[in-house]
């Protein structure tokens, strides 16, 4: 298909690939096909047309997210040292222990944010890497708005971090009480920075191709 | 375009690195918990309370070494099983004999324990085993297991018949350090208890083969007449129980120690752990005795009843615990018999009896081995093995004298009484004493023996000392000797065995031995009590020894006490009819606020006390001595009694309506200056108030006259001024006990008061210098809401003057405000007009505004302190109205008007 032919059929709407055009992702300047793997004339930014390798590096990264997401939530993420007793906990540990002391408001945003979000981003994004691999092309829309909406909460996902790290900082009095990040705190730093790259390195408009 | 020319390199994206690494670290993880991941075992327990599943540990010398997994309910069984996993290394300890049991906090009277179980939730603890056959499941423990019986150290069985407060865990104890433990009991077949004990490594050769346990357990109280017995070993004990062990003495070191497995009887206390051997002692009937009376030798005592029974004659046989150091005397000869009170109308005996009780006691004899014997119906004469000589004392009874009785002479303690025995003929009594060997020698052919007390009295040997042990002999009166100057055979010693006459008395020895007459004169002073006084006593006149007490007896009537008092022959013209006698004891403490002052004797009075006695007229009135004085307690009481020795002075009554604080003895000043003081108080008649004594001593009775006025000057005042406040009392012991002062009102100070005369006390100095004042000036009433700190005697200040005085206050009959009665002394009354206002000076009012400032007001620095009234007269004649009268009321402002402050009446104050 040369540049500038309009589509054949009417159920294949024109896109700017069919178009020859390229999107200049920084500064949105519309290029010719031919400037593929080149600079951006205006914002000189490298311009493809579809993110290179961008399928193979989610995969890795989603990968990645996937296998640390299982040692994140087996190991306990915090330490709590109280007149000399020491006691480790999981997410789920503080989860439940939140739903068993009546706190259910802080109970689903630590299940929300911890533990669901992270599923759901490698679950969704794992679901839109397949449809693109296997041309699965009903749902697109949705699939779509889902992969914005991963990449917006990509960043909440580092509230339990957080939290943690204000405890580290602020629960610190000698024998008395002391709470320290655990192992799992690693693992799952690990995992919200692999899905925040899983998120970043897919290049949305694969689904849509043909 | 040619397609051949397109190769894409289809090499692996170096990004799959990411996803290795995570499996890497995966795979790690994985392989680390498999390879930590530890044994799991069962263990099953009655009750899993305080076991948490994920948390309770498995802890062992305080090293977790496992995890309870899980918790479940065994089917059936009414246990629970917990399955807990134990750390991997610890596989090969995992064997059949294993113990666990659960630590939880623990309070129990004397002991807390698993503190940190508190914090820590319940722990379970695990004791290794010994066995080499592994095991997976175990059965826990209620409580920690006993020390196995192949740990070192020793272990050994006490057996007893009562668990009493012994319990698992009581220590056992040598001299209160503990050495080990108790680790159970269990019931025998035979109705006892049987408890396993174990004695610490290190402590175990402590334990020999007769060694004796008991039980320290709880507080031994073992009353008897001669007095209560409180033993208690160490509060832990009283609260957890605890067993002691006792070895007897000279085979702590003879003896075998214990081995394992030993079995010991657990004595009850150690007065029974201590007990040696039981004699049986076969009587007609008990005398007396009862189970605990002690038996007795000489003084000290080696056993105790321990059971009466009927023997098969109908007898009574006792049996007597005797303790290990006192085997010697289970002989065939030893005579044992009863010692108790013999009281009579002509005779008391062994009255220690009475506080000690009934007692056995023995002589020992020799023989072979014997533990059965017959008691004694006579006492037998107790045999001295000091070495000494031993006199016979005839006299009429032995009224008064026990055995032990002492002899004295001089002031010394020289032998005792030994036995007695009747005269052949039955008439007189024989008494058999014992003289030591050192004394002796005092003893001569023409000594003269007489008895002496007899009654009950509280002294020691020199009124210093008490001894248990010799109480008896005073209790018992005794017998006291002196080898009269001028005998011939004064230089003879006595030989032993020598026979003299016992006289009852001194008194009756002098009138029987002529050569006692020429020693001295014999007077007889009469006291209710003998505190302080003792055999050989001195008698001084101005603190030479003149005599000494050689005896005393109860007066005939039996209310007081006869001292006999010898004068030395060349002193006794001292002696006249109106001699006064006191004792002297030692050291008088006269302590006071105002200092310390020890009066003392002579040395030799200080250390025994002595009987001092003077003529009051200062030499000897003409007469012969007469044949009773009394004896005073002190110098002071005999001055009281005696006329000629009052002091001279001025006797005046004070009336007041109470006494404030006020003693006999309380100081009266003049000009701060001790004049006299207070010698009684009464009541008046009619009651409503106190009648004072005063007395004033004839050097100052010319300064009291007739208008003079006094004053109670108790307690403190206090004066406010800028400078600070100045606490002024008359002197630190006016404060304590007391005291009164007089003033003399102007210049014109009246005639010289009379004996007997009456005043008026005032309440303070003020009350008193003003009283005239006082009286003509007016009594107004202040109306007040409240009280405030106004109070009686608050001052009353005009221009910052003290014009009047608060005289009381009452709540008005409505009880709507407060009455405060004031007066104002002449010739202020006279500023007092209807008009003037009061207002309420005490404290200090501050005021504060952002434009006005701060204001502080205040009347006087006193008024702060002690509260006051402040007053002003309107200048205006108009406004002041007429003069206030008595009666007159006012209202009582809360707080002055400045307009009030500035006003300044002139008013002529009349003179």
């Amino acid at each position: 298909m040369s540049p500038g032919e309009l589509p054949q059929q009417n159920d294949q709407p024109l896109t700017a690939r069919k178009a020859g055009l390229i999107l200049c992702l920084d500064c949105h300047k519309v290029l010719p096909k031919e400037m593929e793997g080149e600079h951006c004339p205006r914002c000189g930014a490298r311009v493809y047309s579809r993110v290179p390798n961008s399928i193979v590096k989610t995969w890795a990264w989603v990968i990645t997210a996937a296998i640390l997401f299982i040692p994140a939530n087996l190991l306990p993420i915090m330490q709590v040292d109280y007149l000399g007793r020491i006691e480790q906990s999981t997410i789920m540990d503080g989860i439940i222990y939140f739903f068993q002391e009546g706190s259910y408001g802080i109970g689903i945003v630590i299940l929300t944010a911890s533990v669901l979000v992270p599923c759901f981003k490698i679950i969704g994004i794992v679901l839109i890497l397949l449809s693109v691999q296997l041309h699965w092309k009903s749902w697109l829309r949705h699939k779509t708005a889902m992969f914005h909406f991963i990449e917006f909460i990509g960043r909440w996902s580092m509230l339990d971090i957080f939290v943690i790290a204000l405890l580290q900082v602020l629960v610190h009095f000698g024998n008395l009480s002391n709470i320290t990040a655990a192992r799992g705190a690693t693992y799952f730093t690990g995992v919200v920075i692999a899905t925040m790259f899983a998120a970043i390195t897919f290049d949305v408009r694969l689904l849509w191709d043909d | 375009m040619n397609s051949s020319e397109i190769k894409k390199k289809r090499g692996v994206s170096p990004i799959w690195i990411l996803p290795a690494i995570a499996l890497i670290i995966g795979a790690w993880l994985l392989y680390k918990a498999i390879s930590e991941a530890g044994v799991e075992i069962v263990v099953h327990f009655k009750s899993a309370e305080g076991i948490t599943p994920g948390k309770t540990k498995v802890i062992y010398k305080g090293i977790p070494v496992g995890l309870v997994k899980d918790v479940r309910v065994d089917p059936g069984v009414g246990s629970v099983s917990v399955i807990i996993e134990m750390d991997k290394r610890t596989k090969d300890k995992l064997v059949e004999d294993l113990k666990f049991w659960v630590v939880r906090p623990e309070f129990s009277a004397g002991k807390i324990s698993g503190l940190d179980t508190l914090l820590s939730g319940v722990y379970i603890a695990v004791r290794p085993g010994t066995s080499k056959r592994p095991a997976r499941e175990f059965v826990g423990l209620e409580s920690p297991p006993p020390i196995a019986e192949t740990a070192p150290g020793l272990h050994i069985k006490l057996k007893a018949d009562a668990l009493g407060s012994i319990r698992r865990g009581s220590g056992i104890f040598y001299r209160n350090i503990q050495i080990g433990s108790v680790q159970e009991y269990r019931l025998t077949k035979d109705q006892g208890v049987l408890i396993s004990a174990y004695i610490e490594p290190e402590y175990a050769p402590l334990v020999k083969k007769n060694t004796r346990f008991y039980d320290t357990s709880g507080i031994t109280v073992k009353g008897s007449l001669s007095g209560i017995k409180f033993h208690m070993e160490s509060l832990s004990t009283l609260l957890y129980g605890g067993v002691g062990l006792y070895t007897p003495k000279g085979d702590v070191t003879s003896s075998k120690p214990a081995q394992n497995g030993d079995v010991f009887v657990l004595y009850k206390d150690r007065d029974e752990a201590e007990a040696w051997d039981t004699i049986r002692i076969h009587m007609p009937s008990a005398m007396g005795l009862s189970v605990g009376s002690k038996l007795v030798f000489r003084g000290v005592e080696i056993g105790a009843v321990s059971q009466m029974v009927f023997d098969e004659k109908k007898r009574i046989t006792a049996f007597v615990q005797i303790q290990p150091e006192a085997s010697f005397i289970m002989r065939e000869d030893t005579k044992f018999w009863i010692v108790r009170p013999q009281v009579s109308i002509n005779r008391i005996a062994n009255l220690e009896t009475v506080i000690k009780g009934t007692y056995l006691t023995c002589r020992p004899g020799s023989g072979g081995y014997a533990d059965e014997f017959t008691i004694q119906q006579q006492p037998e004469v107790v045999e001295i093995l000091r070495p000494g000589k031993r006199f016979i004392l005839v006299t009429e009874d032995a009224e008064s004298l026990s055995l032990g009785a002492p002899v004295f002479y001089k002031k010394i303690q020289v032998g005792e009484v030994v036995g007695f025995d009747l005269t052949p003929d039955g008439t007189r009594v024989k008494a058999q004493i014992f003289v030591e060997k050192k004394y002796e020698k005092l003893v001569k052919r023409s000594s003269v023996f007489w008895k002496y007390g007899g009654i009950s009295v509280k002294v020691g040997w020199n009124g210093l000392k008490f001894r248990a042990g010799t109480m008896a002999s005073i209790l018992a009166g005794g017998i006291a000797f002196i080898n009269p100057e001028t005998s011939a055979d004064k230089d003879i010693p006595a030989s032993n065995g020598t026979k003299f006459t016992l006289y009852d008395s001194y008194s009756k020895a002098v009138d029987e031995v002529p050569d006692l007459k020429d020693r001295g004169l014999v007077l007889r002073l009469r006291t209710e009590d003998l505190e302080g006084i003792s055999m050989g006593m001195p008698i001084t006149y101005k603190h030479i020894q003149v005599g000494e007490v050689a005896g005393y007896e109860l007066s005939k009537d039996g209310e007081d006490v006869l001292l006999e008092a010898v004068i030395k022959k060349k002193f006794a013209h001292l002696v006249g009819p109106d001699s006064i006698f006191w004792k002297n004891s030692g050291i008088t403490v006269k302590a006071g606020l105002d200092g310390i002052s020890i009066k003392t004797g002579p040395v030799k009075a200080i250390m025994a006390g002595e009987i001092a006695f003077m003529n009051p007229t200062g030499h000897k009135k003409a007469g012969p001595p007469k044949s009773i004085y009394s004896l005073f307690d002190s110098y002071e009481e005999a001055t009281q009694e005696v006329p000629v020795l009052k002091p001279s002075g001025l006797h005046v009554k004070l009336v007041a309506k109470d006494s404030p604080g006020l003693s006999p003895g309380s100081p009266v000043y003049y000009k701060r200056i001790k004049v006299g003081e207070v010698t009684g108080l009464d009541l008046t008649e009619d009651g409503k108030g106190v009648e004072i004594t005063v007395f004033i001593g004839e050097k100052y009775r010319h300064l009291l006259r007739s208008n003079s006025r006094f004053y109670n000057v108790s307690g403190l005042t206090v004066e406010a001024a800028l400078g600070g406040v100045k606490v002024k009392s008359t002197s630190l012991k006016s404060l304590v006990t007391g005291g009164i002062g007089f003033i003399n009102h102007g210049q014109d100070s009246g005639p010289p008061a009379q004996e007997g005369a009456t005043y008026t006390l005032y309440s303070d100095y003020e009350t008193a210098l003003y009283a005239d004042e006082i009286e003509n000036g007016i009594d107004i009433i202040l109306k007040s809401p409240t009280l405030g700190s106004i109070k009686k005697g608050a001052p009353i200040l005009y221009k910052q003057i003290v014009v009047g005085s608060v005289s009381g206050y009452e709540l008005a009959p409505d009880a709507s405000e407060v009455l405060i009665h004031a007066n104002i002394r002449a010739p202020y009354s006279a500023i007092v007009f209807e008009g003037t206002r009061f207002w309420n000076a005490s404290g200090i009012h501050v005021r504060a505004g952002i434009f006005s400032g701060v204001r502080v007001d205040t009347e006087t620095m006193e008024t702060i302190m002690t509260g006051g009234i402040a007053m002003a007269t309107p200048e205006s004649p108009k406004e002041r109205g007429p003069r206030a009268k008595n009666g007159s009321e006012f209202t009582l402002f809360p707080q002055g008007k400045d307009e009030w402050k500035k006003w300044s009446p002139k008013i002529d104050l009349p003179q």
